[in-house]
Order: structure tokens, then sequence, then C-alpha cells
């Protein structure tokens, strides 16, 4: 025993990897690994005829696949990280992805203060998955089952499951075409408003930022991409957090630059949307935002290709 | 690569498959060696291998030189010297001289300011700069032949388990290992297995766990006004930096072990020592020797009366502190350590207290209230947070640590295991099963096999080696 004492060893940490593996405890996570799905998305190549982006907002409220079921043909991604912040590196991911070759390029942005300020630029989700070598995306890609087994608890997820009154646990479904549904339980409408208190303190929205971003739209315009933008829907108290005189975005004046610079500018559906935490579509509401949206789109689409026609 | 990373376990064990073959002669050890190692180092970024070929070869040059020409001695050395210890003033003190000299003009009163020219400071190259001098000074003084192989040269040089965070391996030491064959036993694995899960286990599941919360506390940009909390946090920094370290340094030595070298201790549980002396015998060993070589020594040590080698202590560390980093922060954690040796040396009070198990507790908690104290500075983002910190570790108005949230729990529970395995391992606990009876032949490795999963399962986060930035 002695002599082989470190194949014996080796082999039994194999096989106690395994068990273990089997025996983990949910971390509320499925669909598809996470790494897996944040590496995949960054590896897009160009193949989509409309890309969805912004931030955590947009990621958990627009399911691709729902809405290719109003918008036939179309190739649909969801393009958006937590944290986005559109950044000039993001804007030109977002373009990047688009099938140059495609007959109508669409991207379609996902409006929200925080995406406007300087926070944000500094812990990009998208920039900090970029960042990886490329290598280690790939490692991700093709041997993403693997390595999520091999993932370690989630020592957080489950502490809070046994210990604490609370109990909020949250639960992530990756969608290989990007979309992420996000559940809380229990649901915290106000949640946002606590997280929001702090959030635009010293954290003011960036005019260079927004400068920046309209250049941008103006430019994807002119080389005939339709840029959509839109504020997805939040309850009261979270636009009121928000607002013009907390964050120091006025949408107004934001709404008529954009358009001004050829974006088009899409209220979305009416109607009330229940969120986890008052700023995320819960999946049970995103999917018929997602439906309801795709049909306005679909509507605007066709008046803007018809005037395209005439003129 | 990171060691903890999946491209450094295919990385090693495509190494490991060949080197039984490849080590059995001189040429194909040295080549095979250097070539791997040129990869690994090569992985973090290309441009640096340029450096340290280059390096390299001023040195390797210098020591030939040395021996063909020894009337030219001196001057070969001092070449040396100047391009070693210019090289890292490039790239590692540029950018701090000339802040700190445009905030000198400020301060003046002074408007011009000059251009910082901001380099990316190449991994290790603290390490290997000071392995590299160390040959050199070494042929000068006698202690060493040079080789006149390169590649022998390189192979000690850039061999990659301890290539980018030590331990710093004297020549005198590897050189003559990396030409002879030895057949690499059962112990040696048995032995290199159980470094490397021991300093996996420190480094992922101890050391990360820890730096989640440490890194919140500290980058959070306010001073949370409770003397408790930073206690705790300042607690957690002084395992997260000891278990990163010499985790690193246990899986080089476990490497070197199964490769069928042998790399010298580099931590010998410094926080249970009970002087400053003993403290700087038992903390990165590797480095303090190379200091007291190479430095202390040759300033004169202590000879020369207490004057001159108070004079001598105080030089060597607060080199030691500027060769951790360029700022002041580390500027001040080596005065307060010299600070710290000089009140020993002139009131020897670790020996005047260390009398019975009372006075040696009390020993050993000045020690840690000291290192701890020192290490703020170490850590801090700024001069202004060290300050705040140390003055509300001893603010005992607030006890509170209420608002720990969840990772900051699990960072006190690796506290708690990061302490109590110190002192299993302190106090010999490990051998009350004795020697290589059965009951070890099954308890060891169940327990390895169990550290080794622990790594996989209960890793946190990962951050790079704090060390890397050194």
């Amino acid at each position: 025993m002695l002599k082989s004492r470190t194949t014996v060893t080796l082999v039994l940490t194999v096989v106690m990897i395994a068990v273990c593996g089997q025996l983990r405890p949910s971390d509320g996570r499925s669909g598809m690994p996470r790494e897996q799905f944040w590496s995949s998305k960054v590896e897009w190549t160009e193949q989509y005829d409309m890309v969805l982006g912004g931030d955590s907002r947009t990621l958990s409220a627009l399911s691709p696949e729902v809405m290719s079921q109003s918008l036939p043909g179309i190739r649909i991604a969801n393009f958006a990280f937590h944290r986005c912040s559109f950044a000039e590196e993001y804007l030109n991911a977002c373009e990047s992805i688009l099938d140059p070759k495609s007959q109508q390029p669409v991207l379609v942005l996902g409006i929200t203060p925080l995406a406007f300020t300087p926070l944000a630029v500094k812990g990009n989700g998208f920039i900090e998955y970029n960042k990886m070598r490329t290598v280690e995306r790939y490692q991700q890609i093709w041997m993403g089952n693997e390595l999520d087994y091999l993932r370690s608890f989630d020592w957080g997820h489950s502490l809070q499951r046994w210990f604490e009154s609370e109990r909020t646990v949250l639960f992530r479904d990756y969608h290989s075409d990007g979309w992420c549904g996000i559940r809380r339980e229990p649901d915290d409408p106000k949640a946002s408003t606590r997280d929001y208190e702090k959030t635009f303190v010293d954290n003011q929205v960036d005019s260079e930022i927004i400068n920046q971003f309209i250049r941008r739209v103006n430019q994807w315009t002119q080389a005939g991409i339709v840029v959509y933008a839109t504020r997805l829907p939040v309850p009261s108290w979270t636009l009121e957090r928000e607002s013009l005189a907390r964050s120091g975005f006025d949408e107004s004046a934001f709404v008529e630059r954009f358009e001004a610079a050829g974006g088009r500018w899409l209220a979305g559906p009416a109607g009330e949307y229940r969120t986890i935490d008052g700023s995320h579509l819960h999946p049970d509401a995103a999917i018929p935002f997602s439906h309801a949206f795709a049909t306005l789109l679909a509507a605007d689409l066709a008046a803007h290709h018809s005037n395209s026609n005439s003129n | 690569m990171l060691f903890n990373s999946l491209t450094f376990l295919i990385f090693a064990t495509l190494f490991f498959m060949a080197w039984p073959w490849m080590r059995r002669r001189n040429s194909s050890r040295w080549i095979y060696l250097t070539a791997a190692s040129f990869f690994f180092y090569g992985w973090w970024d290309a441009r640096f291998l340029l450096l340290i070929i280059g390096s390299g070869l001023v040195n390797f040059c210098a020591g030939l030189a040395m021996e063909r020409a020894p009337r030219w001695r001196k001057l070969f050395l001092w070449t040396s010297i100047v391009a070693n210890i210019g090289t890292l003033a490039l790239f590692k003190y540029l950018a701090f001289l000339v802040t700190s000299a445009n905030d000198l003009i400020g301060l003046l009163g002074g408007d011009g300011r000059i251009p910082i020219l901001s380099l990316t400071l190449p991994v290790g190259i603290s390490f290997y700069t000071f392995q590299a001098m160390s040959y050199v000074i070494d042929i000068y003084r006698g202690q060493l032949k040079p080789t006149r192989n390169i590649l022998h040269f390189f192979a000690y040089l850039a061999m990659f388990p301890q290539l980018v965070a030590g331990p710093i391996i004297r020549a005198a030491h590897l050189l003559p290992q990396l030409t002879t064959w030895k057949r690499i036993t059962e112990k040696d694995r048995w032995e290199g297995l159980k470094l490397i899960a021991h300093g996996f286990f420190k480094k992922v599941v101890i050391a990360d766990n820890l730096a989640s919360a440490v890194n919140h506390a500290f980058n959070s940009g306010e001073v949370y006004p409770s003397s408790s909390y930073w206690w705790v946090i300042v607690s957690m920094f002084a395992f997260q930096i000891y278990c990163d370290f010499s985790g690193y340094s246990d899986i080089a030595r476990g490497l070197a072990r199964w490769m069928g070298y042998e790399f010298p201790e580099n931590f010998n549980h410094p926080y249970l020592a009970r002087s400053f002396k003993e403290f700087w015998g038992r903390w990165h060993i590797s480095l303090s020797t190379w200091f007291q070589d190479y430095i202390y020594i040759p300033l004169g040590g202590s000879r020369g009366g207490a004057l001159a080698s108070q004079r001598n202590m105080w030089i060597t560390m607060l080199l030691s502190g500027l060769w951790h980093g360029a700022a002041w922060s580390f500027l001040i954690w080596g005065a307060l350590h010299a600070f710290y040796l000089q009140i020993e040396r002139i009131t020897q009070w670790p020996k005047r207290l260390g009398h019975g198990l009372l006075g040696r507790l009390v020993s050993s908690i000045m020690m840690l209230v000291l290192v701890w104290i020192a290490w703020v500075f170490f850590r801090a983002e700024s001069l202004n947070q060290a300050v705040q910190i140390v003055t509300t570790l001893f603010d005992f108005s607030s006890f509170s640590i209420a608002g720990i949230k969840i990772p900051a729990k699990i960072a006190l529970l690796c506290l708690l295991v990061a302490v109590l395995r110190e002192l299993y391992l302190y106090t010999g606990c490990d051998q009350l099963i004795p020697g290589e009876g059965r009951v070890r032949a099954v308890v060891d490795p169940v327990a390895v096999a169990i550290l080794l999963t622990a790594c996989v399962y209960f890793h946190g986060y990962g951050h790079a080696f704090v060390y890397f930035q050194f």
C-alpha cells in the first residue's frame, strides 16, 4: 500500500470528486452552465439580424426565442450583460455580431440611467468576460458541462437557504440565445429601491457617455442599421429612484437627441409586469412582455420599411 | 498561467508525461525544462520572455567573464548588478519615483510635471532578478563556479515552479541538482503530492475565500467604524497573504519534488514566532536570507558597533519593504518592522517576557498585534486609509460586527480553519498517529484526497496569487 500510496490517493481523489459532484446541493442554476453562457456570448460572431443590448434588465426581460414568434425569419440574440454600460467597447461588440449580409440589421438597446454612469463603465460585465484569454473562454465553451460539474459549491446560496430568516434566493436559467430568466424567492419588488438609494450618490449619469452613445447611434443609422431604444418596464418607485433629480438622466432630452441621430424610440407595451426586485422582470412576465414587445417592434419595422421604400 | 487553472493542469500533465524520459540526460533535461519554463512564462505575455532571456544572458555572461578574467571581476559584477537593478527600477519603480517627484514639485509650489511612463510590470521580475543576482554575487565571492552551459543556467533561472513567486533558490543549491539524475522514489511522489495538496488548499480554499471579505472591506472606500470588525478583517488579511504565499511555495516545492528536486522551505509557521527576529526566520525565508546574505552582511551586519548594526538593519528592512512594491505604504511596512526589530534589540522584551506559559502567551499575542498593525499598511489602498484603520482598531467604543454578510461568514469559517490548521501542524498533532503503520497508510491518503476534493468544491472566487504583483 505504501509503495503505491500516491496512485491510491489520486484514484481516491477522483472518486471523491465524482461523488461530491453528484451530491452537490442545488444552487439555483439551470439551463446552460453559467460560465459557458457568458463565454459563448462574448465569442458570438456576425450571425444575427437583430441584437438586443443593455444591462441585466434587458438580459432578464427579452427572450429571443419568444420574440422570434412575432418576428419570423429574423435571427435574434440577447447580448445583454450584468452591470453593462454603453461603453465604446460594448457598443462595438453589439455591432460586430450583426450579420453584414443581413437584409435589415437591427439593434435594440434597453436604456437604463445606470448604464450611462461611470460606475457601470468601471464594473462592466461584458468587459470582464472580454478580458479573459480566448483559450480560457473556449475551455468554458467546449468543456462547459464538465467544468460546471467541478464548480465550487455555492456556500452563500446554501447558507442563505439554511440559516437566513429571510431566505432570499436567486435562481438563474441560462439560455443559449442569451436570455437569462431570473427568479427570486420570495419576490421582493422593493429590493431595488434599497440598492438605488446609494447607486446614484457620487455616480450621476455622465453626459460624455451619452454623447459618445449618440454619436454611435448616428454612425449606425448612417450605415443602414435600424437602431431602437426603449425603457423596459419597472414599477413607479423604481422610476422615481432613477428620475432626473436623483440620477441626472433626462429621458425626454435623451429621446430627442436619440431620434435626431436617426434612432427610433419605442415605448414599450402598456401594462404592469411582475418584477422580482423592482428592476428585473420575472420570467413569467418576461415571456408575455417579449411577445408584446416583439409585436410592437414588428409593426414599427414594417412601417419603417414601407416609409423607406416609398422614399 | 495560474497554478489553479485548467490550462496549468493540462500543461503540467503533458510536462510530467514526458519528464521521465527527458530528464535522463543533462542536455535533454535542460532543453526540456527551459523550453517548458519559457512556455509557462510566455503564456502570461510573450514580451516578458525577452526580458528574462536578456536578463539571463547578462548574468550568465557576467559569471563566465568573472571566471575567465578575474582581474575584472568587480567590473563584471557591478555591470550585472546595475543591469539587474536598472531593469527592476525601470519596470517597477520608475512610475513611483516620478509620481513622488511630481508630488514634491507640487508641494514646493512648482507647476511643472515630469511625464509618467507607465510600463506593465513583468510577472515575477523581482524574484528572478534576485535569483540571478545571487548567482553572480556567489561567483564573485568564490562560493560558486559558473556554469558553462547556457541551458543549464536558464533551467535554473527560469524553472517554472518557482519562477513567478519564488522561493528564491540559490544557484549553489539548485545547479548541482540539475546536473544529477536520481530516481524519483515513491517517497518523492508522496511528499510532493502532500505539498501540492496542502498548497492548493491554503491558496484556493483559505486565501481565496478570505480575499473576498478582505477586498470588500478595503476597497469599499470607507472605513467601517468598528474596532472588532477591523481586527477580524486584518486577521483575515494576515492569513490570506500567509496562505496565498506559503500555498504557492508549497505547490512549487511539491512540483519540484515530482521532478526530483528539493526546494528549501519558505515558511515555517511565522505567526507562532515569539520575537521579530524569529518571525523573520520563519516568514519568506528565501527572501529574508537573501537580504541577510547580500545586503545586511555586506553592509557590515552586526559588526561595527550598535549604531552601525541598527543602521544596517534599517537599510535592509526598508529595502525589503520596497522590494514588495513601489509605494510609500510598503516602505512604511518595512520601516515598522525595522522599528519593531530595533525596540526588540534594545529592550530584549521577548527574552524578558518569554518565561513561563503566561509570558510566552503574552509575547505571542504582542507579536501578532504588532505584525497585524504592519499588515494594515501593507494592504491599505492609501496611507490615509491605513491610518484610519489603525485608529479604528484601537477605538474600543464600537464592537459591532453587524452587517457582516454571508461571504464574510464563509471567510470567518476559513479563518478559523486556517488558525486551527496552524496550531494542529505546529503542535505536532499530525504525528499523533505513528510513523508508517497501517493506520497512517489509510488515514494519509484519505486526508490528502479530502484536501484535494475540498480544493475543487470549496474554492473561493479565483484571485491571482498576491505575490504576483511583486
